[in-house]
């Protein structure tokens, strides 16, 4: 048997669209041979389609395939009108997705194909393979007609419709007028066609690679042609679920490589020196000789990793995935030439960890401990061969002990079940998985694509790094690298979790847990500082301690770190970081439940920490406040408010008639602010009014470390800030600033701010939409898009940046959208940017799924359920479905 | 056989041809190399000395000139180091402090402004040096337009970046990093002083019109020890 064209050759498609006439099979004959490829398909894994312009019985009758999975078979019949699904009783009439154009329907699956005609059939089987995460990239259509692309069909023709645009479409047919640009035609007829189908099935059974659709608008690709990019694609090229995840490094060893697999909340080390615990390496295999320039891509639509080796007779090709349906599962397979590609042992240790192996029920564990904590693995791998190629399937099942050594044994149960499921199965839950992801969260910026997908990828590497549903320790960097030593700084609690909890409401819910968890230790924190309540630490790790460093550098320069001792403001964050959970996702019991201590201590502690002086007034003294270019301030504005706020919200949670609520609401009332209603501008801290008035237009343009460049004491005798701090009042807690003070302060401190911080960008431009001055958010939005994917800090290789990833999206959500929480009502003010046309979101929000495609003059709201929604300040709107609500003010 | 080219001139004080010839043989050892000595006789035109000494440097083997450094001028030790594809160590000329003649170099400074070329030019040298144990110092200066963006946390940035920083420029292991802010030529001769350094490698362009190579000739004038300057490669197309 002949191989098929080079364009087929190394492809393995997840759908194959057959053209009934090109099987050649006559009226009343038996279809036996295409009855079998078929049926093989169907038992390997591939959705079918078979499009024909005759009845449903004429084809049935013939082809009679029953499959039984896990596979589906699609009969399209009389001209594409109609659908049949056959299953093992035979063709059912019906459309596999409901056609009411709304995307929820009521059985979760996608929705939104237009009229039935001619391509009614092929539209729909192409909307229900989306639905699973299969793009059209990954379809192979054969037939010996088609259509014009785009166009009408006559009887018979298979359409080309744009949504197969990306789909590999080969004509086996005569053609004699010549085929479109984009239909590969091979001839060959009938025989043609069996061929194209056993390669396929061959494909399957030697486990060669599968198929990453190549999309634009959902991947991340790499190249590796600029050496300095290859770490930073490490930790771009991250995969993660369920709070373990694995760096995008390649498989083979290479010099400066730093491959890693870190799990959330699993720590080693003592004090500040904790830092998260490598595991062991689940991808590695050797490569001899070496690989050459390769290509990476990152589809970010299905979870899928892909690389392939360039200009290589016998190229490495590897396909990764970390299974979202069952956490703690990942999988990958490779290929290469025989004698090029060795497996070797399917886990390895970590470079920096002590690490045990052994076998358990034939499969090789490994498990790295520290003696206190742990990560075990059990993997499995078969090695084969097709031809010349020798193929690699690995499938690995972790378990972790954050406080205790793991038992491998844990593992087992996951990796068998994963096993008996087999790698292509493992893949197809994991298109479905991210697909469905994709449905309840996405982006759509008309004419912006490289902003949209910029977008899609924080929101993709937020769901890696963020995954736990049992309590979520998420790092500064994530899982994506080592860098800030995982410890847990207010970007998850201010950064992150806002954003998760409009990605994924239970994940933000273990955010908080995490701090819930380690209310104990707080509680220890104040009281060994002589005061009440519950003191959250500004750096956390294992056990809530405070595990800052206490010296650090400002380039080259030693310096003392005092955000450990001073940046209090952690305390009321995490505080408002539970309100916010409860408020955005509708959780009306959280807080009056298992939140209430969190927010009664913190609360205690702001009011044991207030100074009251002879006049009556509080005071907070000795503070850093978001602004870290100025330390050991008092009346930090940030902090005062936030403090202030945190009284008054705990004071809400107690009986009216208590006394210690009365206090905290007295107290609250005399915490001076900084504010003068006048000029409506908050002092960021007291004297901060008197340093000198420097501006960044004479310093250097942003961003910048402006603490590097003009050194520490220099920046912190002006009025230059780092990032914004008064500013932050107006993001978190805008019911407690001065009304209409946001505009008054981003003129008086936007000029003064140097974006040295990563957190900064984002928040900014989410200020800035929401100041309506959505020209100026995007820029600093595209400062945020491109910090990591650009690598604009120098750093990324270390891992990535979440809280700015959280940002972008709340500056998505929370600028241009303007969508923000108020007494269980969505608030909608958006802003378009003059470069947008239109913006579409979804998210989750109140527990609802919520659509929402935004333009100047109108807002279309789709909701699954009853939501209250306002938009613009207008009537109140209870939307159930879609809603059109056009624009009333602007 | 590899060695290095000890270029003494006749008409030299002789405590700068000592140092001269110390540099080059401390140089030689360091780099596994054998010293050749070729003397400038007293008298000799300056641009024909500078023409046989740039033959000199040209003979295969040559790892690097040792000549006494000069003001810049047309000709001379910087022409020859603007015309030699070979590297080049000026010596201070006289020799600024008391520098024992044959002292051997155990600690050698890599100034990198974080540019691919520099960093290509001074990969190969310092690569020898390492082979021999000699401690590398790599030295990066801040100013405006080599300062980070973004400066996140004073207790965990430096450890990050710098870390990336040795990845892409400087591949060998066990090197030391040290940051400063301020104009680079000032930095460099400082740090030099203060990590005792016994030699200072750069990479530069050869250039030395007006505005160009400040940062070079500033450390050659200022530098207390010798300074090897290693021709960068062209860049590549267009500059930017």
């Amino acid at each position: 048997m002949g191989e098929p064209d080079g364009r087929l050759r190394d492809r393995t498609f997840e759908a194959v669209v057959i053209g009934w006439y090109a099987t050649g099979v006559p009226r009343g004959a038996s279809a036996v041979p295409v009855r079998r490829r078929v049926e093989a398909l169907c038992a390997a894994g591939v959705d079918v389609a078979v499009m024909s312009g005759e009845d449903v019985g004429a084809v049935d009758g013939r082809l009679h395939v029953r499959p039984r999975g896990p596979g589906r078979l699609w009969l399209g019949a009389s001209g594409g009108t109609e659908l049949y699904e056959v299953r093992g009783d035979g063709p059912r009439p019906g459309w596999p997705i409901a056609g009411s154009g709304d995307d929820f329907s009521p059985d979760g699956r996608y929705a939104g194909i237009g009229p039935v005609d001619g391509a009614g059939s092929m539209r729909a089987v192409f909307a229900y393979l989306a639905g699973r995460g299969i793009g059209a990239g990954l379809v192979l259509i054969v037939a010996d007609r088609f259509g014009p692309p785009g166009g009408a069909v006559a009887h018979g023709e298979i359409p080309l419709i744009p949504e197969a645009g990306r789909a590999t479409a080969v004509s086996v047919g005569p053609e004699p007028g010549g085929v479109a640009p984009n239909l590969l035609h091979l001839g060959g007829g009938p025989a043609e066609l069996l061929r194209v189908l056993d390669h396929q099935v061959r494909r399957r059974r030697h486990l060669r690679i599968p198929a990453v659709d190549d999309d634009p608008a959902w991947t991340i690709r790499e190249t590796g042609a600029d050496p300095s990019r290859h770490r930073v694609a490490e930790a771009l090229l991250t995969l993660g679920s369920g709070g373990l995840a694995t760096r995008g490094s390649v498989e083979e060893p290479v010099a400066k490589s730093v491959p890693m697999v870190l799990v959330s909340g699993v720590y080693t080390g003592s004090g500040a020196g904790q830092r998260l615990l490598p595991g062991p390496r689940w991808t590695g295999f050797a490569l001899r000789p070496p690989a050459g320039e390769d290509l990476r891509m990152l589809d970010l639509r299905t979870g899928v990793l892909a690389r392939e080796e360039r200009g290589h007779d016998s190229p490495v090709r590897t396909v990764r995935l970390a299974c979202v349906t069952r956490p703690g599962v990942v999988a990958m397979r490779a290929e290469a030439g025989v004698g090029r590609l060795r497996a070797g042992p399917p886990l390895q240790p970590p470079a920096d960890g002590r690490s045990t192996t052994g076998r358990l029920s034939g499969h090789r564990w490994t498990r790295v401990t520290d003696g206190h904590a742990g990560i075990a693995a059990v993997a499995a791998q078969r090695v084969g061969r097709d031809g010349g190629v020798r193929t690699l399937e690995r499938i690995a099942a972790y378990t972790a002990g954050p406080a205790r050594p793991p038992v491998p044994r844990d593992a087992l149960a996951a990796l068998e079940a994963a096993e008996r499921l087999g790698f292509d199965r493992l893949l197809a839950e994991q298109r479905a998985a991210w697909a469905a992801r994709w449905r309840a969260v996405d982006i759509r910026i008309p004419g912006d694509p490289a902003a949209q997908l910029a977008v899609r990828f924080a929101l993709f590497q937020l769901w890696n790094n963020v995954g736990r549903y049992d309590e979520a320790a998420v790092g500064a960097r994530g899982l994506s690298g080592g860098a800030y030593a995982g410890h847990v700084f207010w970007d998850a609690d201010v950064f992150v979790l806002p954003a998760v909890v409009s990605m994924d409401p239970a994940a933000a819910r273990a955010m908080v847990a995490y701090r819930l968890h380690r209310l104990t230790a707080a509680r220890a924190r104040a009281a060994a500082s002589g005061r009440a309540g519950a003191r959250f630490p500004w750096e956390s790790a294992a056990t809530g301690e405070d595990v800052t460093p206490v010296s650090g550098h400002l380039g080259g320069e030693a310096v003392p770190v005092r955000t450990g001792q001073l940046e209090e403001h952690i305390t009321a964050d995490v505080a408002w970081a539970a309100v916010h959970y409860a408020r955005w996702s509708g959780d009306r019991a959280f807080l009056a439940g298992p939140a209430r201590p969190l927010l009664v201590e913190t609360a205690r502690y702001w009011a044991s920490r207030c100074r009251v002086d002879d006049g009556g007034r509080a005071h907070i003294d000795g503070v850093i406040g978001p602004d870290e270019y100025h330390e050991a301030v008092a009346d930090n504005a940030f902090t005062n408010v936030m403090a202030r706020w945190n009284l008054r919200r705990a004071a809400g949670l107690l009986d009216p008639g208590c006394a210690e609520g009365r206090r905290w609401r007295a107290l609250a009332d005399r915490l001076v602010d900084g504010y003068d209603p006048v000029s409506g501008r908050y002092e960021q801290f007291a004297g901060y009014f008197r340093r000198e008035p420097l501006t960044m237009a004479e310093v250097a343009a942003p961003p910048v470390a402006a603490d590097l460049l003009l050194g520490r004491e220099r920046v912190a005798a002006t009025q230059i800030i780092k990032q914004p701090d008064v500013l932050m009042l107006h993001h978190l807690v805008p019911e407690e600033t001065g009304a209409g003070s946001l505009e008054a302060n981003l003129d008086f401190y936007g000029p003064r701010t140097a974006h040295g911080s990563s957190l900064s960008p984002a928040i900014t431009a989410c200020l800035l939409a929401r100041a309506g001055r959505p020209d100026e958010a995007l820029k600093l939005l595209r400062v945020a898009l491109a910090l990591d994917l650009e690598d604009l800090t120098g750093t990324t290789a270390a891992g990535l940046h979440l809280a700015t990833f959280g940002g972008v999206w709340q500056a998505l959500l929370a600028g241009f959208a303007g969508a923000r929480v108020r007494d269980g009502t969505l608030l909608l003010d958006p802003r378009l940017p003059t470069a947008w046309e239109g913006l579409g979101l979804r998210f989750r929000c109140l527990g609802r799924r919520v659509r929402l495609d935004i333009t100047r003059e109108a807002v279309d709201v789709r909701t699954d359920g009853p939501l209250r929604v306002r938009l613009d300040a207008g009537d109140l709107r209870h939307v159930t479905g879609p809603a059109h609500l056009p624009r009333q003010s602007r | 056989m590899r060695h290095v080219l000890a270029v003494v001139d006749d008409a030299a004080v002789p405590v700068t041809a000592a140092a001269v010839t110390g540099t080059a043989e401390a140089a030689a050892e360091a780099l596994q190399a054998d010293v050749r000595e070729v003397h400038l006789p007293a008298g000799a035109e300056t641009g024909d000395a500078s023409a046989a000494v740039l033959r000199e440097l040209e003979r295969p083997g040559t790892l690097a000139g040792v000549l006494a450094g000069a003001a810049v001028s047309p000709a001379g030790p910087w022409h020859v180091a603007r015309h030699s594809a070979t590297p080049v160590i000026l010596v201070p000329a006289p020799p600024r402090t008391a520098v024992a003649p044959h002292a051997a170099i155990s600690r050698v400074l890599l100034p990198l402004d974080g540019s691919p070329e520099a960093a290509a030019a001074v990969t190969g040298a310092a690569g020898l040096f390492a082979r021999t144990g000699v401690d590398l110092v790599v030295l990066h200066v801040f100013d405006e337009a080599t300062v980070p963006r973004f400066w996140d946390q004073a207790a965990h940035a430096r450890q990050a970046w710098a870390q990336e920083f040795l990845a892409r420029h400087c591949a060998q292991p066990g090197v030391r990093m040290e940051l400063r802010r301020g104009g680079a030529g000032e930095q460099v001769v400082d740090v030099a002083a203060a990590e005792h350094v016994d030699l200072i490698v750069l990479g530069w362009s050869q250039r030395v019109e007006e505005g160009r190579a400040r940062t070079v000739r500033r450390i050659v004038a200022d530098a207390d020890v010798p300074v090897m300057l290693i021709p960068v490669a062209p860049r590549q197309g267009p500059s930017p």
